[in-house]
């Protein structure tokens, strides 16, 4: 578990997370300079320091007030997906499982459009706050009901059932679109880009609103799940080997559920299903850096906000005066990727 | 050391354990056997609180499993469990395998240590030159002895001083070759008379005669007979739990057991 004196520099972990930070901030910055209307990076730097930019201001207006909240948005969002992937394969001792996958993100999308759909009902509209409260808590809550029926269902006599596991989120992930389905059919024009939002997934709500009390939440939540990364260690030899080895699987098991299927459901409830980065990123980390989590974990954060940074950057610039959902994205390299990993543990002969 | 009264165990609404009496002191070696399906592993995942219990009580040191499993954390640093398979789906190098038996032990005892007692664990098990490699590159026996290097590497404190160590290690010798079953068997026998309870469930007869202080026989979930390694496995006892007719045969200091001509014996198989 020690960086063994063999090893080549670019080969510590320490280094390689720091080489996946440098790429983090280039691509923000990258990110901030290019969109519809493209700003050099003088003035970038310009507005970044909050200085007024000689040459214009509209420019400055444009990387602090819309690119800037967004781009830290996506930085915070692909963060948690990420990690997330990376705490739920441990949970379920399979390098397949992924919010996306397992319908994790399907239960928060339908926690959401069930609060739209009755929450208009139940709630008078004289209280916004309470819509904007409920809008959070019920995809969280969609979420860790998810998680929690599919971990009862996979489990059997200490085993996680792999094929269930995956079934279960197709479940889910119909679920979904009949939900959405049901949505659609009532809903006019207007509504019904609002709904194809929860599917394909979309930063474009990001704002410094928004970010203020999306930072906190997901910064804790994060925090805390790096606190767990040697017991995920342990988790992977099994159920019952991590009980013999003095963990508590239960609790730590419980809490794991709380935070990562909590973060999804909150990122979903901002940004609507954006799949495949928690499958992709802790597996790209992996091939760089092994299975220990005490590195794969905050290097999947890393990885998991430069990915995001940059789907969204081709989200937006790939299509003049509008943009891609970027859930339509990182499905395009996603969902190849996933059909490699089963072919390639096919070959294996397991998951 | 461990003692269990009267416990049951079903699975589902069957019970495959019954009535069970038995105890393992320190510094003793138990093995038990039986027939496929006579409930030996389910033995030992109810002794581990794998399983719940239907009835009866499991106690450790004097309190009850139940009790003591509510701080795994506590029970750790001195019992230890092989199972029968392990399975890693991620590929960590060998050496960070042991290291997490060391995980109880990690707030107590300093990285460095930590290391030496992983490495001489490996040394233990012959797989010393491994210990970089990764794991899923192992083949089925490697990965066997890792776990063993691991399990050894849990109850290094207790081995090597006068604390309380217990190990239960179900079939380690299915996945393995000759020489290094008898390994194994070695080390089980080294840690008992280090001072440890060890219990094992065995397939071979001939090994638990050679191995064991007491042995527990077990039939369809019920104790045949508890006692004395050679008087439990009496070449009658054997035929009649068995279904096979044997007989001992003593070669200087050992005994081996040789398995009659059965097809002699097909009118007649019990007696």
């Amino acid at each position: 578990m020690q960086p063994s004196p063999t090893k080549r520099i670019w080969q510590q972990p320490g280094v390689v997370l720091g080489l996946i930070a440098l790429g983090l901030l280039l691509a923000m910055f990258v990110s901030a300079a290019l969109g519809d209307k493209s700003i050099p990076p003088t003035t970038v730097v310009h507005a970044l320091l909050n200085m007024e930019a000689p040459d214009d201001a509209i420019n400055g207006i444009i990387v602090r007030d819309i690119r800037v909240p967004r781009i830290l948005t996506a930085v915070l969002v692909g963060a948690t997906l990420a990690i997330a992937g990376a705490v739920l394969q441990a949970i379920f001792r399979n390098p397949l499982a992924d919010p996306g996958l397992i319908g994790v993100s399907a239960g928060g999308a339908a926690g959401a459009i069930s609060f739209i759909v009755f929450g208009s009902w139940l709630i008078p509209a004289s209280w916004p706050l309470l819509h904007e409260i409920g809008i959070s808590l019920f995809p969280m809550a969609g979420g860790i009901g998810v998680t929690l029926l599919v971990y009862r269902l996979a489990l059997h006599e200490g085993r996680i059932h792999v094929t269930t596991m995956l079934l279960i989120g197709l479940a889910m992930n119909a679920l979904v679109g009949a939900l959405i389905g049901y949505a659609v059919f009532f809903s006019n024009d207007d509504q019904l880009r609002d709904y194809t939002f929860w599917s394909l997934g979309s930063l474009a709500r990001a704002n410094w609103n928004v970010l203020s009390w999306l930072a906190p939440i997901i910064v804790l939540l994060i925090s805390a799940l790096l606190r767990y990364r040697r017991q995920l260690n342990l988790l992977l030899l099994g159920e019952y080997e991590a009980v013999h080895l003095g963990l508590n699987v239960e609790k730590l098991r419980r809490r794991l559920i709380l935070f990562t299927a909590g973060g999804v459901g909150l990122t979903v409830a901002l940004c609507g299903m954006i799949g495949f980065v928690g499958l992709i990123t802790p597996h790209l980390c992996r091939l760089m850096l092994g299975p220990d989590h005490r590195w794969l974990l905050p290097a999947s954060a890393l990885m998991g906000a430069t990915t995001l940074v940059i789907a969204d950057l081709l989200a937006r610039i790939s299509i003049q005066y509008s943009e891609l959902p970027v859930g339509v994205l990182t499905a395009t390299v996603g969902a190849p990727f996933f059909l490699y990993l089963i072919v390639r543990a096919k070959r294996r002969a397991s998951f | 050391m461990l003692r269990c009264d009267n416990i049951t165990v079903k699975r589902g609404n069957r019970a495959v354990l019954r009535q069970l009496h038995f105890d393992l002191q320190a510094a003793e070696l138990v093995a038990v056997i039986g027939p496929n399906g006579s409930g030996k592993s389910t033995l030992l995942k109810a002794l581990t609180g794998e399983l719940a219990l239907a009835r009866g009580t499991v106690e450790l040191n004097g309190l009850s499993l139940a009790t003591q499993m509510q701080r795994p954390q506590d029970i750790a640093r001195w019992r230890a469990v092989l199972p029968q398979q392990s399975e890693l789906a991620f590929n960590f190098p060998v050496i960070d395998v042991v290291m997490m038996g060391r995980s109880p032990h990690l707030a107590r005892v300093e990285q460095a240590r930590n290391l030496e007692i992983c490495e001489a664990a490996l040394e233990q098990v012959d797989c010393l030159a491994l210990k970089d490699r990764r794991y899923q590159h192992l083949s089925g026996g490697e990965r066997q002895r890792v776990h063993l290097a691991r399990v050894l590497a849990q109850l290094h404190e207790g081995l090597h001083s006068d604390g309380p160590a217990l190990l239960f290690l179900d079939e380690p010798t299915a996945n393995l070759d000759l020489k290094h079953q008898i390994q194994i068997l070695h080390l089980a026998r080294q840690c008992a008379d280090r001072g440890a309870a060890v219990f094992l469930v065995l397939h071979d007869l001939q090994q638990a005669r050679a191995y064991a202080d007491r042995v527990l026989m077990l039939k369809a979930g019920r104790s045949v007979a508890f006692g004395k390694a050679a008087s439990v496995l009496s070449a009658k006892r054997i035929e009649r739990v068995f279904d096979i007719p044997v007989e001992w045969v003593q070669h200087e200091a050992d005994a081996l057991l040789k398995i009659k001509n059965p097809k002699l014996n097909t009118t007649n198989t019990t007696t």
